[in-house]
């Protein structure tokens, strides 16, 4: 019996009879990050890391029955040891490590390599089996540092002020706007969508310090300020209300023109809380895992790839569907 | 490179027309000749030729990643555009190279006269290495030979005649026919006067949809079913142009012969028309004509031809194209060097549709109707010139998207998607299964297959170049299709290869089909 195998419900660990981020209502689920397609609705009871928790419960309600856990430390279910390890994916989120036996697993949840200021930082955890995410497993995506593309917004803000234009940026709620409040280097006002806002304060609870910032207020009339909206947030009463903008988009999918003209955007910036394509045939080397299962994106470009390098490597299925970027 | 660079990536970054303006103007108010001119030969599509192809393109880029085929072609396959799976998939220099636009291009054309495969090679790479992303971007653009950023050549010749304060016909005209990108074409692109070279045409006054308004003063004439015909006399010297911007003269030698005696200083707007047995006869007799280099005696002799003048756009040396139709066709008529195209003026619809209905018999396609006063301005000017045709319910489109067919021809392209012009922009409007000849057929698949600028799964854009003629049973007004009618039963009646895609026909000639 496999230690972790693909059920309906999601990844199942039957020797502890517990789910890895499911995605059907089960009765204990293992979460590894708070974003909505891996913490969802409906268990009867969460284990997530320690720092992640307020963050599902802001989410999906402070009555839910959850526990966090600090992460490399270790709990029991059943006999099975599991342990969370920074992803680097978006503040509070793990790998999940799972040991029964001598035998060790690895799932990755969504990860990244690079230190982005917010998330806790990513580091590989050695393994036999890892179960990894390909989100952006193409060799045509390869990160430039998030430096280049933080001066490249911030001088983008420069040139709409001296436009009298206001600047927004659309990114998801949760990992990426913080990410952006973090590192964009400040020339003006900054303005946050109240879900943005209610993620942030979250964060900040968590020790993490951010330039001033503002809830955007239906009263708030910004000029050549900062916006940061999540991407379902920009209403036509929103944008009126803004003026003359100009409207940019922080995801790994900007880092490909075709997919940029589809979003509609003035401008596209590729910074992505993923690993590129690299990252993740490095996190494979870094782990010495022998089998690898690939999930969550394109895993059959990845798996081909890395069965030609002589790996044991499977797709997943497509067990969430296609996400933030 | 670096402000074409930037001119680029503004272009590509935005989709409002006054952006696009916008970039265009800031650009040439700073470019150096050398690299204006190179840009304006890209964006018009005046590029040189290919210098390889983009199947070696694709073994270089796997050899010098080494990076298995299968992988790189799902590559293309996810991204969708070739040059730009190129760009992505070859790493960042540590320091970005920015060679000049023209010296990147002359380069370019040194290596075309090159036979050694290996030079070339060499050469990519070496570009590779040194060009950051969005350079590699443009470099493998024209190495694919692709520049679509939504900006047609009016909005670049928009953008020049404001910044050089020129009258945007003077810059269109200049860059009328063939020319190099030179710096010396670009000081007479913008030159405030210019001698032209006596080859030099004018462009073509082309005709709107007819809409049944007002017939009175206005000139009737046949539509024939030839080809439309620039012929110019100047410095003891004939041309002529064909309306796709072709020399044609080596193809007629007889009417060149003929056009030898006008006066010099002559420029006449006409049709060759074949003819048998001195009647107009049908139309794939010119086309024998068009395909060759040179037409020997017999070929004259068995395909005759005769031309029959519309209009005169210039006399004795002088440019007349501002008098009006009427004092030009006085003109055309007292001069005496060329059979006139017969015109009358009508008094009511009736006696329109009366000549429309014996359009037929005179071996015409339909009508022209043109307005008594209108200079022969440029483009599609409104209200001058229109068309009526005989048989309404056929177009000439041009071809956009193939795919694939099923079963036997499932390694042929025949499935044609089609389109017609919207201002400079390209509005598929129906899908055709072949009516070709197997030859045809064969010849429009290995079009395909030398000529895709992207691949969206079995659907390969092409280059738009060739243009066929589809007939259809109807056609109605259609919210959901983006050119705003449907038509029915859509087949291909021709395949004109005497026309190229600038003269196929527009969204309005389609939509004026719907009655
Ligand atoms: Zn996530
Ligand atoms: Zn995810």
């Amino acid at each position: 019996m496999p230690l972790l195998e693909v059920r309906p419900e999601g990844i199942y660990c039957p020797a502890a009879d517990v789910y890895l981020d499911p995605y059907r209502a089960v009765g204990k689920a293992i979460i590894s990050h708070a974003h909505s397609d891996h913490a969802r609705w409906g268990m009867n009871h969460y284990i997530a890391p320690l720092s992640s928790v307020n963050l599902i419960k802001a989410r999906l309600g402070k009555n839910i029955s959850i526990v966090g856990y600090p992460y490399g430390e270790s709990f029991h279910i059943q006999g099975v040891h599991f342990s969370f390890h920074p992803a680097g994916h978006i503040p509070g989120s793990a790998q999940i490590r799972v040991e029964y036996k001598g035998e060790i697993w690895v799932y990755t949840g969504d990860f990244k390599w690079e230190v982005d200021g917010v998330s806790e930082p990513f580091y590989p955890v050695p393994c036999h089996t890892l179960i990894t995410e390909c989100t952006f497993g193409f060799p045509v995506f390869q990160w430039r540092k998030q430096e280049h593309w933080f001066q490249k917004m911030g001088e983008w803000w420069q040139n709409n002020q001296i436009e009298n234009k206001n600047t927004v940026v659309l990114a998801y709620s949760l990992g990426k706007a913080q990410r952006i409040l973090k590192n964009i280097p400040p020339c003006g006002n900054i303005y946050v969508h109240p879900a943005v806002a209610e993620m942030t304060e979250i964060t900040q609870d968590l020790g993490i310090h951010f330039p001033e910032w503002k809830k955007l207020d239906a009263k708030d009339k910004p000029e050549r300020s900062l916006i940061i909206l999540p991407p379902s947030g920009q209403s036509d009463g929103l944008l009126k209300r803004l003026g003359d903008v100009e409207i940019g988009m922080a995801s790994g999918w900007m880092g490909v023109r075709g997919k940029r003209s589809w979003s509609a955007v003035d401008r596209g910036f590729p910074i992505s809380d993923h690993a590129d394509w690299k990252g993740i045939i490095d996190l494979v080397d870094a782990t010495q895992a022998q089998t690898i299962y690939a999930t969550h994106g394109n895993p059959d470009v990845l798996v081909r790839y890395l069965t030609e390098k002589g790996k044991d490597a499977r797709a997943w299925g497509a067990l969430f569907e296609r996400e933030e970027g | 490179m670096r402000d074409f660079e930037l001119l680029v990536d503004r272009l590509d970054a935005s989709n409002s027309t006054n952006a696009k303006l916008r970039a265009l103007e800031s650009f040439f108010q700073s470019a150096s000749p050398s690299t204006a001119v190179w840009t304006v030969a890209l964006l018009t599509g005046n590029r040189p030729k290919r210098l390889v192809s983009t199947t070696m393109l694709r073994e270089w880029l796997c050899e010098k990643q080494a990076m298995p085929t299968w992988l790189m072609e799902e590559c293309y396959a996810f991204v969708g555009d070739l040059a730009e799976t190129l760009a992505l998939l070859t790493p960042n220099p540590e320091v970005e190279n920015h060679m000049p636009l023209a010296t990147l291009m002359e380069e370019y054309l040194q290596l075309m006269k090159s036979e050694h495969l290996q030079e070339k090679k060499d050469w990519v790479f070496s570009q590779w290495d040194s060009m950051g992303q969005t350079q590699r971007w443009i470099f493998n653009k024209i190495l694919t030979g692709g520049f679509r950023l939504g900006v047609s050549q009016k909005l670049v010749v928009k953008s020049m005649a404001k910044v050089f304060d020129l009258p945007e016909e003077t810059i269109t005209h200049r860059l009328l026919g063939k020319w190099s990108p030179t710096e010396t074409f670009w000081q007479d692109l913008i030159a405030q006067s210019l001698e032209m070279s006596p080859s030099h045409p004018y462009p073509f006054l082309l005709a709107n949809s007819w809409e049944g308004k007002e017939v009175k003063n206005c000139f009737v004439e046949w539509k024939w079913d030839g080809i439309r015909c620039m012929a110019i006399k100047r410095e003891n010297e004939v041309y002529l142009w064909s309306r796709g911007e072709d020399v044609i003269t080596h193809q007629f030698p007889e009417l060149t012969q003929l056009f030898m005696d006008m006066p010099n200083g002559t420029v006449l707007d006409g049709e060759i028309l074949p003819l048998q047995h001195g009647e107009i006869a049908d139309f794939s007799c010119l086309q024998k004509r068009l395909g060759r280099k040179n037409v020997s005696a017999k070929m004259v002799e068995e395909n005759p031809t005769i031309f029959r003048a519309y209009d005169m756009l210039e006399w004795n040396g002088e440019d007349v194209r501002q008098q009006p139709l009427w004092k030009r066709k006085e003109l055309l008529s007292n001069c005496g060097w060329t059979e006139v195209s017969p015109f009358w003026e009508v008094e009511s619809m009736e006696e329109l549709e009366n000549f429309r209905s014996n359009a037929e018999a005179h071996r015409a396609e339909g009508l022209m109707i043109k307005h008594k006063d209108s200079e022969y301005g440029m483009g599609r000017p409104k209200g001058s010139w229109w068309k009526y045709k005989l048989d309404p319910k056929s177009i000439d489109a041009v071809l956009l998207y193939a795919q694939a067919g099923h079963g036997q021809r499932a390694n042929l392209f025949t499935d044609y998607t089609l389109a017609v012009w919207d201002e400079d922009r390209l509005v598929p409007f129906a899908k055709a299964y072949s009516g070709l000849t197997k030859e045809e057929i064969l010849e429009v698949d290995r079009f395909v297959k030398a000529n895709t600028l992207e691949r969206f799964g079995p659907v390969r854009t092409v280059k738009p170049e060739l243009v066929f003629e589809v007939g259809f049973e109807g056609i109605s007004e259609s919210k959901r299709h983006k050119s705003g009618v449907a038509v029915r039963f859509p087949r291909i009646l021709r395949f004109r290869k005497d026309k190229s895609a600038k003269e196929a026909n527009t969204i309005q000639d389609l939509r004026a089909l719907i009655r």
